[in-house]
Order: structure tokens, then C-alpha cells, then sequence
């Protein structure tokens, strides 16, 4: 190829010409371009020979996958221990050696999980109580037994639905933001900073977290619970033309204590799993931005998840246990 | 507390330093020692493990082999009182600034206080303003620190570096990415610093300009280990052409080779079957 009546080329016709002699070394052709000058040469002479790419190696089989992901597993397991092993130090030891926690940190928490919480549990808690009324009614009503409005929404709400949605909300909430901002000082180096301080970062960041969420969530859960029974007793009043003082000794005499205690204990067990599990998250965070993203859609997805498994293993044993 | 070393033995020591990451080596084989109040540029390409030998000072990465001392300590087999001892005698400023974003300038610098000692907090409130003055940032302790400049930031980390009085001060490029005016300004700082409270200075820096107007002493790193120490006069004459060429300014070559360029590739095509 003659370049000479060539005044200029830019990056593709440099690209092209590489192109070229590729394809005429593949197709055995000799091809050679001269009277290249001036702004040719120059940029010629910039831009490296081409090479036909190399094969691509082939990827991981399946057994070298199996291995890796397992040894990411075992990894994971370490530092999930390591982590709750440093929470319940720092969190029950070190106050008993003179070390407390940040006291305004775990009322700050206690401010942003629990009493900011109120206002999204008030309205799901009372339009599950009003689903729930609503949906016994149509059924109990055909028999006559109106009343037993007030049994199935007692229980329900109280045993299952009231700690199991306000955990879903709180992990909604308070799961991704603990795992955002934890996963956001990872990557400003503010974790770091903390060490460099002395200031041990389970300490300074986990332990009052855990501490406002385990005083937060039974709270709230029983708070739901009244809201929830009080949407039932709106139907029940408005649409089953029901008397308030039936509706509310109903209530009383199909609760027992246990099965508000079955409720708190579950909320607690929930908190936990979400604290433990945004905290996880955040702070196992790798790569900027992105990785921020992906660890507050792990939180959630994995504190709902186990919230779930929590769950069935309650009902299961008190099922077994009676 | 100073007392614990003395003052002619090197308040940092490393001798054979092996660290990194996983299975990954950043650093393989890195000594060198910082006496008493001067100032160290440990300085080397990106990649190099500058970074990685400050981490392993303050005991956030273990080595993996070798040993680093800070007051004549190891920070890897000290226990937890210990350590936050060590720390207290050490400040470090990060690269952006990592200041924590959920509380303002002036609570930043006062958290290792608040944290580690009892005194009131109108005296922490003195000390705040103070330090803030001292590195030019007065009247911003209300401020978030995301209403601050690039350039504001590294200074108020520096002066939550420099809040505890450290004896040791590990700066993480200070003057990177700043323009040359607020650069400087910051290295002055710093040399400020270092003669008025005798502090040692372990500075990560790639900047020319900062080297020549802070270092006592360089260490520069290549591919995991120390190409060459020295101070800068030393370094400008060093029988190292990288070393010198560093030091002179010069730009390394990126042209390519001309007999590996597309114009001699056009110019002379291989016959289909030399090219098989």
C-alpha cells in the first residue's frame, strides 16, 4: 500500500491498517504499506505491531470452582465468628473491666432504628390487623362466629405476624443502612482511622448497634402487636358490628403469656440476626462504590432470609414442645 | 512515656519486612530504621508497598515475616492495653482525609480524647481549636466533613493526626492530588511541626516537590524492596540510573521500541511463513 498522497491519519486508520496486516498474515498474503511521511510516520511509529491473541485460557473447571467457593465459605464462617466472638467481648467482658461502650452512640441508634421506625410499623402493623379482621370475617361470619375475629388476629399478630414484620421492616430499614454506612467507612479508610486512634471498631461501631436494636426491637414489636390487634378491633367494631368489651375480653382470654413471650423472644432472635448480619456485611466490604451497593442487598436479603429460618425453627419446636 | 526510649535509638525500626495480603506479597524484603525527630519520605511507584509497610507500623497488618519495632516495640505481640498505649504515642493521616463523615470537624479531632482520657470538655473544645489553628483551618470545627475542600481535608487530618501530641506521625500522601500552592502549604506545616514538638515523621509521598522540601531521609521502594536510601543529596548523585533519573525530573521512556512499531511491522511484513 502506498501512503505517500496520505497527509494525516487518525486512530482508526491506524487501527485499520494493524487490522489489515493481521487479516493478510491469517490469510497468508504479504502486505506492506510504504511512503508513509510526517504525521503517518509519526503515528505509525507510536503504535505498537499487532499480535494475533493469544487462546484464552480456558476457566476453572468445576472442581477448582467447588474449591475455591468452598474455601470462600470457611472464610466467611471465620469471620462471622471472629465477629460475634468480639461483639460479646466487647459487648459483655470489657463493660465488666471498666471499658463501656459508647453510651450516646447506642441512644443515637436507639433514636434511628427504633423511634424512626414508628411511623412505616404503625401503618403496616395496622393494615395487617385490618387484612387479617377482614379476611376471618368473610370466612367466620358464614358460621356465625364473628367473635372468633378477635381469637385469630390476637394470636396471629402476637405470636407470628407482629415480631416476623417488624423484623422484615427493621431489616429493610436499619439492615442496609448499618451495612451502607459500615460498608462506606470501610471504604474511606475511616475504619482505619478508628484503629489508628486506639478506638477498637466492634466497639466503637457493632456493640452499641446491637445494644439499641436489642432494646429496640422488642419494643417495637410489642408496640406493632397493639397496633395490629387495634386494626382488628376497628373491623370488628365498624364492619362485624361487634361490642368493643366483647371484642377486647376476647382478645384478653385468647392470649396467653406465652404467647407474647414466643413473640419477644423471637423479636430479640430476629434483632440479632439483622445487627449481626448488616455489620457482617458492611464491614467484609471489598471495592469502592460497587461493593457498598452489593453488601446493603446482601444484608437485606440475607437478614430476611434467616429471619425466616429463625422463625420456622420457633414454630417448630413450640409446635414439638408444645 | 517518652522516656521508655531512648534518644538515640531509632524510634522505628523494620529489618527484613515480608507483608501483603492473602497469599499476595506486596512488600518482600524491606528494612530500614527513622531516628528521633526527623523526617522519612518513603517514596516508590504505585503498587510498591509504601502504604503496606505504614499498615504493618501500626499494627493493622501483620507481617508475614521479618520485624518491625515502633518505640522498641513490637505492635504484633503486644496485648490490647499495650497497643492502644503504642497508638497513643502514634498518629496517622490518612490519603482522603478519613474523617468520619457522621460527625464534624472539630468531634473528630476531639474522639481520641473523648475516647482515651477524662478531661472536661470545654478543655477538649481549647485543644480542638488549637490544633485547627495550627494546621490553618481555624473556625471550622462546626463543619461537616463533607463541606470541606479536597485540600481542607487532608489538613483537618492532619490535625486529628497531630491531636494526642504524638511522637510519631505516619502521613499517607499528604500533598497528592492538591494544587502546588496548598501542597506546599501542607508541607510547610509539617516541617513546622517537626521542629517545634521534635516529632518523627514517616511520610508516603511521590511528590518531587514535597521530598525536597521535608526529607531528612528517603527510602524508596521498588517491586517490594528498597532500591535505595539515602538523603536527597545522597539519591541525586546515587549510581542507580532510576534512582537519579527520579531525582532529575525525567519522565520514564513509554515510546516504543521502533523495531517492535506498526510502522516496521508495514514496513518489512513477515512472509506467511516466517509469521507461522
Amino acid at each position: 500500500m502506498d501512503l505517500s498522497a496520505v497527509s494525516s491519519i487518525d486512530s482508526s486508520g491506524v487501527a485499520a491498517l494493524a487490522e489489515g496486516l493481521l487479516l493478510a498474515i491469517d490469510h497468508g498474503v504479504r502486505f506492506t504499506a510504504i511512503g508513509a511521511e510526517g504525521q503517518v510516520k509519526d503515528a505509525l511509529l507510536r503504535a505498537p505491531a499487532p499480535h494475533a491473541e493469544a487462546a484464552t485460557e480456558p476457566g476453572p473447571g468445576y472442581f477448582e470452582r467447588l474449591g475455591g467457593n468452598t474455601q470462600r465459605a470457611f472464610a466467611a464462617a471465620r469471620d462471622l465468628s471472629q465477629l460475634l466472638a468480639d461483639t460479646l467481648y466487647w459487648g459483655f467482658v470489657a463493660p465488666l473491666r471498666g471499658r463501656l461502650p459508647p453510651f450516646g452512640k447506642t441512644t443515637e441508634q436507639a433514636v434511628r432504628i427504633g423511634a424512626d421506625a414508628l411511623g412505616i410499623v404503625t401503618l403496616i402493623a395496622f393494615l395487617l390487623g385490618l387484612i387479617m379482621a377482614f379476611q376471618a370475617a368473610h370466612q367466620l361470619r358464614q358460621f356465625g362466629a364473628n367473635i372468633f375475629v378477635a381469637n385469630l388476629v390476637g394470636v396471629a399478630i402476637v405470636r407470628e405476624l407482629g415480631p416476623l414484620m417488624t423484623a422484615i421492616i427493621v431489616a429493610g430499614r436499619s439492615g442496609s443502612a448499618i451495612a451502607a454506612e459500615l460498608g462506606t467507612m470501610v471504604v474511606g479508610e475511616e475504619i482505619d482511622a478508628l484503629q489508628t486512634m486506639g478506638i477498637d471498631p466492634i466497639r466503637y461501631l457493632v456493640v452499641p448497634r446491637v445494644f439499641a436494636i436489642t432494646f429496640t426491637q422488642p419494643s417495637l414489636t410489642l408496640y406493632a402487636n397493639a397496633v395490629g390487634v387495634f386494626g382488628g378491633f376497628l373491623i370488628a367494631i365498624f364492619y362485624l358490628d361487634l361490642s368493643a368489651t366483647a371484642y377486647i375480653n376476647q382478645t384478653i382470654a385468647a392470649l396467653t403469656l406465652g404467647d407474647l413471650l414466643t413473640g419477644l423472644a423471637k423479636s430479640l432472635c430476629f434483632a440479632w440476626v439483622i445487627v449481626i448480619t448488616g455489620c457482617f456485611c458492611g464491614l467484609r466490604i471489598k471495592g469502592g462504590a460497587v461493593g457498598v451497593g452489593h453488601a446493603t442487598t446482601t444484608a437485606v436479603v440475607a437478614s430476611i432470609f434467616a429471619i425466616i429460618v429463625v422463625d420456622s425453627i420457633f414454630t417448630t419446636l413450640a409446635t414439638v414442645f408444645g | 512515656m517518652s522516656d521508655a526510649t531512648p534518644q538515640n535509638e531509632p524510634v522505628v525500626e523494620i529489618r527484613n519486612l515480608r507483608a501483603g495480603y492473602g497469599e499476595k506479597v506486596i512488600v518482600s524484603d524491606v528494612s530500614f530504621a527513622v531516628p528521633r525527630g526527623r523526617i522519612v519520605c518513603l517514596i516508590g511507584g504505585s503498587g510498591c508497598g509504601k502504604s503496606t509497610v505504614v499498615r504493618t507500623l501500626t499494627g493493622q497488618l501483620r507481617p508475614m515475616a521479618g520485624e518491625v519495632r515502633v518505640f522498641g516495640q513490637n505492635p504484633h505481640s503486644i496485648d490490647e492495653a499495650g497497643r492502644i498505649a503504642l497508638l497513643r504515642r502514634m498518629g496517622m493521616m490518612f490519603q482522603a482525609g478519613a474523617l468520619l463523615g457522621s460527625m464534624s470537624v472539630g468531634d473528630n479531632i476531639a474522639l481520641p480524647y473523648r475516647e482515651h482520657t477524662q478531661l472536661p470538655d470545654a478543655i477538649i473544645r481549647r485543644i480542638v481549636d488549637a490544633k485547627l489553628a495550627l494546621v490553618g483551618l481555624p473556625g471550622t470545627a462546626s463543619l461537616m466533613p463533607a463541606e470541606l475542600s479536597g485540600g481542607m481535608r487532608k489538613r483537618a487530618s492532619l490535625s486529628r493526626a497531630i491531636a494526642m501530641d504524638p511522637e510519631l506521625l505516619l502521613c499517607d500522601e499528604p500533598s497528592a492530588g492538591l494544587d502546588p500552592i496548598v501542597a506546599a502549604g501542607i508541607d510547610v506545616t509539617m516541617r513546622h511541626l517537626q521542629r517545634s514538638l521534635n516529632m518523627t515523621m514517616i511520610v508516603v509521598t511521590h511528590e518531587l516537590a514535597s521530598i525536597e522540601l521535608i526529607a531528612d531521609y528517603v527510602v524508596m521502594l521498588k517491586d517490594g524492596k528498597v532500591r535505595a536510601q539515602g538523603t536527597v543529596a545522597e539519591l541525586k548523585q546515587s549510581a542507580i540510573d532510576d534512582v537519579r533519573e527520579f531525582f532529575a525530573r525525567r519522565p520514564p521512556d513509554e515510546q516504543i521500541d521502533a523495531g517492535q512499531s506498526l510502522l516496521a511491522a508495514l514496513s518489512a511484513a513477515p512472509s506467511p511463513e516466517t509469521a507461522a
